[in-house]
């Protein structure tokens, strides 16, 4: 039996050989591990900024669709107010088509009862001047003119008054017209505006709906970010677990060497 | 050496170390320094990204105020419009009623008047019917009957203008303009209040540019003074060494070799240009962590086992005066250092001058020692590595048709030179660097060091993809995860340069053989970062 020579703790120099190339790989493995682990606190850190931008895509995201949803409201309340407008103002064009028959219409009685009243007073004087000359004429018919006199008299009163109150009716109308023109002219402006206008500017509905598109799509562009990310740090993660078994097994085995060479 | 000369040795070993603690010490602040500069540069760089995205926030947000201020005041006038429309048609209602009772009593009041008519020519028609009267009375009957008829339609057309006029929903319409203006009100102090925010957004984003600008121009200043005090460092440890150290320099360091410079001892009285002091001088290569302890004793003894146990060179070309230097072939050589290891890469060595001085002077002076130098410089032995090169300007994916796929898909294409057989291979990774516009280079600092700081977060590896006529291929993408080395995400339409860093595995104790190094920029090193639209 050979004897191999004893360094001062007593371990053969092939052991110690040994030994030390098992230090090496510890050495290189507590490196891989360092690295590793570098690696997953800076991915750790990316996945953190990445979580942080999706959350604040995911703020404007609702934002803007509760922008939108308003935003629809809006141009559909505007829509209506246009329709309702529109319809209203044909009705009342309408009606002052109405009004405006009314007006010539009264006119046209006014003037052939006038006319008329004025035969009728010129027969009422005729059958009183035949009275007087023959008494034979009844009474019932004289006093008959008398009344259809004093008829004529309030029918001309009256109509007078509905003719004076269907031209002012007339004018009232007119004006309301034009109030309505103005107010329906208005609603165009505002639906053009907020809903559509073409060749115009972009309208505020539009605008909300592409701010809604845009923080949409940055929000999915987030959420590929942070998966590739996590990905990443997922896969690092698995290499980091892998060096760090290996790095303990080799502690392990370095141990059990040492272990040995001082018992040998 | 006797008492005096140690002495001296000591003064000399003592006063080149404090100079050589300073220069490193104003070298790693200087490393420091620029490390901050690089930073502050990266805040300014940060902060004018988030002031340029806060502002063109800002102007979304201004725009969609302006928008919703104007159609706000228009449906406040609208809302005017449409409650004066209601006050006139409630008036048009009212007086249309009473025009058709009118016009209504004015028609019975004709037909009560034809019926008077009628009752006369009865009479008339009954008494008899060839007077004058009844011809006049048949007359009047038959125009006011014709009045009474008109009156009668008259009166059915003044019912209808009413009945319409009536039926005109003003109030359902006010009611209408009142809801829609409430819902305009509240859409306009959203925006309001969304313009607000983005402004205020927008201001502190300026005097957080504001604030890093300071800290860029203090940490460039600080960076400036240190470079002038590394400067003078480096200047008075160059002329200790010349004046008390022989001018003992170590440069030139390659995979295999490096050369050493040094002047020959000379005589301190009249220079006997036929009788040098030192008939032979050698070097011996100690670790750097070993220097300390390395004494002329351990020279000496390494002296001794001659040339054969490679612990030592003899320099062979010295003339008596003037600098001396020769290339060391230590790779050739098999050269070991004071401990016997092989040389290593990575490691930190310097060297000791050992000069023998001739018997002559030995024995004039009766001391028998020889002369052992100070350290040298501090030096590692690399070789310097392959470099990659950017081979084609980065490439969007072609997406087209694929309508799932979102964002953008860059591909970047490098080569490096195959490293050699029997090496670990290099990791290549893919550095963005944001581009001011114009520049042809980054508008900051970043070299290698600096390269080999950036966190894995910010880089991405390349992946080798073919190897042809000696060059290695290599293919990183780039999508919506990739950062800038600043770590800040990808803009789009922003410009950036592309840099490939060759990093060598090291290990816990060494680096590695080849030095890493940095791609030059070139013409395919800069790229816009174009992002598709999502429509």
């Amino acid at each position: 039996m050979s004897e191999q020579p004893l360094n001062s703790s007593g371990i053969t120099e092939q052991k110690k050989t040994e030994l030390d190339a098992l230090t090496l790989q510890v050495l290189a493995a507590q490196y891989d591990v360092d690295r590793n682990q570098a690696i997953v606190a800076s991915l750790t850190q990316k996945v953190a900024n990445f979580q942080g931008f999706l959350s604040l895509a995911e703020q404007s995201r609702t934002q803007t669709y509760n922008n939108k949803t308003l935003a629809t409201q809006l141009a559909e309340s505007v829509s209506g107010l246009k329709q309702n407008s529109e319809i209203a103002l044909a009705e009342m064009n309408a009606a002052n088509d109405d009004t405006d028959k009314l007006s010539l219409a009264i006119k046209q009685v006014t003037d052939k009862l006038i006319y008329s009243a004025a035969l009728i007073n010129k027969l009422a004087r005729d059958v009183v001047k035949q009275k007087a000359l023959n008494p034979l004429v009844s009474d019932e018919l004289v006093s008959m003119v008398g009344t259809a006199g004093s008829d004529a008299n309030n029918a001309v009163a009256l109509t007078l008054v509905a003719l004076k109150s269907a031209f002012a009716a007339g004018a009232l109308n007119q004006e309301s017209e034009a109030a309505l023109a103005l107010e329906d002219q208005q609603v165009k402006s505002l639906y053009n505006m907020i809903v559509t206008s073409p060749g115009e500017a972009v309208s505020l509905k539009l605008m909300l709906d592409q701010s809604y598109r845009d923080a949409a799509y940055d929000y999915q562009l987030q959420e590929l970010a942070l998966k590739a990310t996590e990905k990443g740090l997922n896969d690092a993660q698995a290499l980091l677990n892998k060096a760090q078994i290996k790095l303990q097994s080799l502690q392990s085995g370095l141990a059990a060497a040492n272990a040995a060479a001082l018992a040998g | 050496m006797n008492t005096y000369s140690e002495n001296l040795w000591a003064t000399i070993v003592s006063s080149l170390q404090s100079q050589e603690l300073e220069l490193k010490s104003f070298e790693s602040q200087k490393s420091a320094a620029l490390f901050t500069v690089y930073y502050a540069q990266g805040a300014v760089i940060t902060t004018t990204q988030k002031l340029q995205a806060a502002g063109k926030h800002a102007a979304l947000k201004t725009k969609v105020k302006k928008r919703a201020v104007d159609s706000n005041n228009l449906a406040n006038n609208q809302l005017v419009s449409a409650t004066r429309a209601d006050q006139y048609m409630k008036q048009s209602v009212t007086n249309m009623a009473v025009c058709a009772s009118n016009v209504q009593i004015a028609a019975n009041s004709i037909t009560r008047l034809a019926g008077d008519i009628g009752t006369i020519f009865s009479i008339l028609e009954a008494a008899d019917q060839h007077s004058a009267l009844y011809k006049s009375a048949a007359h009047v009957r038959e125009l006011i009957n014709d009045t009474a008829y008109n009156a009668e339609a008259a009166s059915n057309l003044a019912m209808e203008a009413s009945m319409h006029t009536a039926e005109i929903a003003s109030t359902a319409l006010l009611d209408q303009a009142k809801s829609t203006n409430g819902l305009m009100n509240n859409l306009l102090e959203i925006c309001a209040a969304e313009f607000d925010t983005a402004l205020q957004a927008a201001t502190a984003a300026t005097s957080e540019l504001d604030a890093a600008s300071v800290s860029n121009s203090l940490a460039g200043g600080n960076l400036q003074n240190i470079a002038v005090e590394l400067d003078a460092a480096q200047l008075a440890y160059g002329t200790t060494n010349e004046r008390l150290n022989f001018d003992l320099n170590v440069s030139d360091t390659g995979e295999n070799s490096f050369t050493v410079s040094f002047d020959p001892v000379a005589s301190p009285f009249e220079p006997n240009t036929s009788l040098p002091v030192a008939q032979d001088y050698y070097i011996i290569l100690v670790k750097d962590s070993k220097k300390a302890t390395f004494s002329l004793t351990t020279a000496t003894a390494i002296l001794e086992q001659g040339e054969s146990g490679k612990h030592i060179v003899k320099i062979v070309t010295v003339a008596p005066q003037g600098t001396c230097s020769q290339r060391v072939k230590f790779g050739e050589l098999a050269l070991k250092d004071s401990d016997g290891d092989e040389i290593g890469y990575g490691q930190s060595y310097v060297v000791f001058l050992l000069a023998v001085y001739t018997s002559a002077y030995k024995k004039m002076l009766n001391d028998f020692s020889d002369y052992l130098s100070a350290a040298s410089n501090t030096f590692v032995l690399t070789a310097t590595g392959p470099k990659a090169d950017i081979t084609a300007k980065p490439m969007p994916v072609d997406t087209k048709g694929d309508k799932a796929q979102i964002g953008l898909t860059y591909t970047i294409r490098f080569c490096s030179p195959k490293p050699p057989i029997g090496d670990d291979l290099p990791e290549y990774r893919c550095i963005l660097l944001p581009a001011a516009s114009g520049l042809s280079k980054p508008d900051f600092v970043f070299d290698l060091a600096i390269a080999q700081q950036v966190q894995a977060a910010n880089y991405t590896v390349g992946v080798r993809t073919e190897t042809k006529a000696g060059f290695d291929y290599y293919t990183a993408a780039i999508g919506n995860e990739t950062t800038d080395n600043f770590g800040n995400p990808l803009i789009g339409q922003a410009e950036y340069f592309v840099l490939v860093l060759t990093i060598w595995p090291g290990s816990a104790e060494n680096t590695a053989r080849f030095t890493d190094r940095l791609s030059d920029l070139n013409v395919h090193s800069k790229f816009q970062y174009l992002v598709k639209d999502q429509s």
